[in-house]
């Protein structure tokens, strides 16, 4: 009982995915593309998670320059972690369903190629990220990275209607009821996978900042620390 | 047309089968991968104080 009080939010997200995992397997069949239409229900929800760890990463980032609270920094990183793991989730399962429906893995198409982009630059974020060793720098520089990237978030999203090419227009208000509602419960189920792991997230990077200081305390004479220390510090103050 | 290509797909529940095990998959490992850097963080910070 104290674990489920504990872990409620990973049950219930265990629970809505398994929910939409069955539903996505008995629902009727696409009538135009058959069964392999199902990776829909997986592939949509994935992006549709990266977008919003995306988003809540241009918020942390928007608040760690107005306030300098640290809070607002773990939760911009940990959300593009996040956000980057289900993107290249979502490209991995796009390229299986394209391979029978368009009869290759990959085109240069602009949905998949900013796609492509988007991945990689919040990858660049994260390793910017473990490039900066002061604190205060690294969340400076890594929030005005984190705003600059969301730039790319409607290019992606509008990317379809913008330049029509092979990938499919937004199916949102041309699918038949049982498949939106099947396409909704998975972004519901994965809305709540992002919540849990977020906050599993959150706790390692408060963890790892922890960590960080009770190193430096434990060895202050290491190269770095003389620019290290006044940072650190500084950081300490607030919370 | 394009679209036509994927109703002609046999072993399309192969394919499904694939995506869901690399979402899902996916998924779980990520959650195991943060749960193993969690533990050897929490035993750094044992060592440590």
């Amino acid at each position: 009982m104290t674990h489920l009080r504990r872990y409620w939010l990973e049950s219930l997200a265990v629970v809505v995915v398994a929910g939409s995992v069955a539903r996505s397997f008995t629902v009727e069949a696409d009538v135009v593309q058959g069964d392999v239409q199902r990776i829909m229900y997986v592939h949509v929800p994935s992006a549709w998670l990266a977008f919003l760890a995306f988003v809540v990463t241009m918020i942390g980032s928007v608040a760690w320059l107005r306030t300098r609270n640290r809070r607002w920094d773990r939760l911009a990183a940990s959300s593009a972690e996040i956000g980057v793991v289900f993107t290249g989730l979502a490209i991995l399962a796009g390229m299986i369903w394209a391979r029978p429906v368009w009869g290759q893995f990959w085109t240069w198409e602009p949905r998949l190629v900013t796609t492509a982009l988007l991945f990689f630059v919040y990858l660049g974020y994260l390793a910017l990220r473990r490039a900066v060793i002061d604190p205060v720098q690294r969340a400076q520089r890594a929030a005005i990275m984190g705003i600059v990237a969301a730039v790319q978030i409607p290019i992606v999203y509008y990317s379809v209607d913008w330049w029509r090419s092979l990938h499919q227009a937004s199916s949102r208000n041309s699918i038949d009821t049982p498949l939106r509602i099947t396409l909704l419960l998975g972004v519901l189920a994965f809305t709540f996978v992002y919540a849990a792991i977020l906050r599993r997230r959150l706790e390692l990077a408060r963890l790892e900042e922890e960590l960080e200081v009770k190193r430096f305390e434990a060895s202050p004479d290491v190269a770095g620390a003389g620019i290290t220390a006044p940072s650190l510090a500084r950081a300490l103050q607030r919370d | 047309m394009i679209d036509l290509v994927g109703a002609q797909v046999d072993n399309a529940w192969w394919y499904v089968a694939v995506a869901y095990t690399i979402i899902l998959g996916g998924m779980v490992a990520f959650i195991a991968w943060l749960g193993l850097r969690t533990r050897r963080v929490r035993r750094e910070l044992d060592q440590l104080s």
